[in-house]
């Protein structure tokens, strides 16, 4: 590897975590996939295919992985993207690549927790800025210094990792063995089964679960792909809820009128605060005020629009909006549109003291983000993802494409619609799409959906096969898995190799030791000749 | 008694921990918030029963009527999370007679009168005060974002200094 080349693997690493180029969390969903990622890498490496190939197996283990209000099970961004690097420059298969991410992906959470307790340092500047009633500058405080630090203790370690690494890596790979590659292997294939039993864990329950069972058959039975598993689950699915009671609900809450909305503001204005609150909301995320300081920036286009002249009225509408705040992105646009309508209203002399602000945004963002977590990070994501990961693990470098811009459109389109939602029809459209049920509708459908492909995923995905014969007589040799499993059930073995992991983790054991355990299994059955 | 199998203290009440981890990891079928404020928000009420998983029913008391509720004999099959928004009410219930063996600490936003305590956690010195005496009278108090995630004894952060 060039230096000019670990240099913009470093750069990739950083941009992954940042919101460019596609938003806070539209970042979060793409480049920080190792599917995505993994195309980005190849391409760097000179080689797109073999890039999203790895990325893809990569991925897999990360499918069900989910990073609620702050917490973050492991970094898969740098699994995904270190990862890669090291396979393609060493040229180890891919399984082996996957047992390789792992243990970097578990090294790269401590990004994540070095950057919320440093971040606490910019609240102090944010601070300043509503103290001087400066909104034009509170983009320092969210974005230049956060994400100063952030390309500091990400993209410098990463450029290191990935130039010294990748040597050391291929050398190392050279020296060794074919026994212990193939071992590597082995537990390479065995992992995905974690990722999918994380997967579960969000959705295999009630009757739901059937279904995962159904898109194994179809898949070891009739050698069904992903890809049309999930197409034909989703119209499955979407007649199992009912569709009109869905698109009615949502018509309803169209519907809902409110007459006494006067927009003080210019669209332009309301806009860019959108604009900055999906892009910047997670900027500088901190443990103390978590999204605070984002929320304050998305605002500052707002009261710039309304108190221009009025620098008294400027520093109150700073204070108020500079306090602990967090929730979901795109769902939590329906906070920005509302609060911009509420500030309109306080400007044409509404009766709205600071606590009325207050108990709104703190009222909203938990439950916004109990429903807009389980949306995107545990149905859309996933459900995507997984609709593209075969044909990635093919090596068709235009799935994470595909993907990309179809997340894109669904994300910013669903934001765009909620921020207009709160901002011209108010807290009772809100909480009347709250009420409507339409969401934990297609939370159903999703988990009939999600659960099918599961199946699907776990018979064309998990790889476990059993090594032991014997022999019957003089020529011939009786197979455990050629011909009991395979005449039986094909796939029978990571069947019962997901179960398992899910069964561990639904017992609440954590991620890693389940990790542990399948490498402690698969690398004592690869030595022992059983698998 | 109705059976409470998670106490925990967290002033978002129903989030995404909540609802993507906690009620899936205790097979929770119904939430108690016991919170005097909230008992009168009409609005804020409706929001978080809107919000909660389809199979789980919510519940939302002042901190007496809470203590009340949970006193009575339950279905056998009930599996209550049980939400405060501060330690204060947490003490309330256990002073009318709840018992509580565990409590979990989620988060509690930074405001007036606050300072940083650990993490995503803020507290003023009276809600400081009142886990001390929480960890004084046997309660195993962890700080705890997800059930994945490795919990951490708090009495080491109540009296570091």
């Amino acid at each position: 590897m060039t230096v000019f080349q670990a240099l913009l693997i470093a750069i990739l690493y950083y941009l992954a975590n940042s919101p460019w180029p596609f938003g806070g969390l539209g970042n979060y969903a793409t480049l920080y996939r190792p599917m995505v990622s993994g195309l980005v890498v190849g391409i760097i490496l000179g080689d797109p295919v073999t890039g999203t190939i790895i990325g893809a197996t990569i991925n897999l283990m990360y499918i069900g992985f989910i990073s609620a209000g702050g917490s973050m099970p492991a970094d898969m961004s740098l699994a995904g993207i270190l990862g890669t690097a090291l396979a393609i420059t060493s040229g180890i298969n891919t399984d082996a690549a996957l047992a390789i991410a792992v243990p970097l992906g578990l090294l790269g959470s401590l990004v994540w927790v070095g950057r919320l307790t440093l971040d606490s340092a910019f609240v102090r500047v944010a601070d300043k800025y509503v103290e001087n009633g400066k909104p034009e500058k509170v983009w320092i405080a969210n974005i230049l210094l956060p994400q100063l630090l952030l390309f500091i203790i990400t993209a410098v370690p990463c450029f290191f990792a990935a130039y010294f690494g990748a040597n050391y890596v291929s050398g190392l790979i050279a020296q060794l063995s074919g026994k212990f590659l193939s071992v590597l292997s082995t537990i390479g294939g065995m992992l995905p089964a974690i990722g999918i039993g994380m997967m579960l864990l969000a959705i295999f329950k009630g009757e739901a679960r059937i279904f995962f069972f159904l898109g194994f058959f179809l898949s070891a039975y009739l050698g069904l792909g992903t890809l049309p598993l999930a197409l034909i689950f989703l119209c499955i699915a979407v007649l199992y809820v009912g569709a009109k009671g869905g698109l009615e609900a949502v018509r309803k809450v169209n519907k809902v009128e409110k007459s006494d909305i006067k927009h003080a503001l210019s669209k332009k204005d309301l806009h860019r605060s959108w604009w900055n609150w999906m892009y910047y909301f997670q900027s500088c995320y901190n443990y103390e005020r978590m999204q605070g300081v984002g929320f304050l920036h998305s605002m500052s286009s707002v009261i710039k629009g309304l108190y221009r002249d009025d620098p008294a009225e400027t520093k109150a509408a700073m204070r108020r909006h500079s306090e602990f705040f967090n929730t979901e992105n795109a769902t939590g646009s329906a906070v920005i549109g509302l609060v911009a309508a509420m500030e309109e209203q306080k400007k044409e002399g509404a009766d709205l003291p600071d606590e009325a602000f207050t108990s709104i945004k703190t009222g909203l963002m938990g439950p916004l983000a109990g429903i807009g977590d389980t949306l995107w990070q545990a149905v859309v994501i996933p459900l995507l993802l997984v609709m593209f990961v075969g044909l990635a693990k093919e090596g068709n470098v235009a799935a994470p494409v595909i993907y990309v811009v179809l997340f894109y459109l669904l994300y910013y389109g669903f934001g765009y619609w909620l921020l207009n939602l709160g901002y011209n029809k108010g807290s009772e459209a809100i909480l009347e799409l709250m009420e409507s049920g339409i969401i934990n509708k297609v939370i159903t459908a999703a988990g009939i959906l999600g659960c099918a492909v599961m199946g699907g995923l776990v018979c064309n995905y998990v790889t476990l096969n059993c090594a032991v014969t014997f022999q019957q007589s003089a020529d011939t040799v009786f197979s455990l898995q050629t011909s009991l499993f395979d005449a039986i059930l094909p796939g029978l073995l990571p069947l019962l190799l997901t179960m398992g992991c899910y069964k561990l983790l639904k017992k609440g054991m954590a991620a890693y030791w389940v990790v542990l355990i399948v490498i402690a299994v698969g690398a004592l059955g690869g030595i022992l000749g059983i698998f | 008694m109705r059976n409470i199998v998670l106490a925990r203290i967290d002033d978002r009440l129903i989030h995404g921990q909540i609802v993507t981890s906690w009620c899936k990891s205790t097979s929770a079928n119904g939430i108690l918030i016991a919170d005097d404020g909230l008992s009168k928000d009409s609005f804020t009420q409706r929001i978080l029963k809107a919000a909660a998983p389809p199979d789980v029913t919510v519940a939302i008391h002042g901190v007496s009527a809470a203590a009340a509720f949970l006193a009575e004999e339950g279905d056998s099959r009930e599996r209550w999370i049980l939400l405060t928004k501060a330690p204060e009410a947490m003490e309330r219930l256990l002073d009318a007679g709840i018992p509580l063996s565990k409590i979990i600490l989620g988060g509690m936003g930074m405001k007036a009168g606050r300072t940083r305590f650990n993490k995503n956690v803020s507290a003023s010195p009276e809600e400081t005060a009142c886990m001390k005496r929480l960890v004084e009278r046997g309660i195993d108090m962890q700080y705890q974002l997800v059930p994945r995630e490795l919990p951490v004894n708090i009495k080491k952060l109540l009296w570091e200094d």
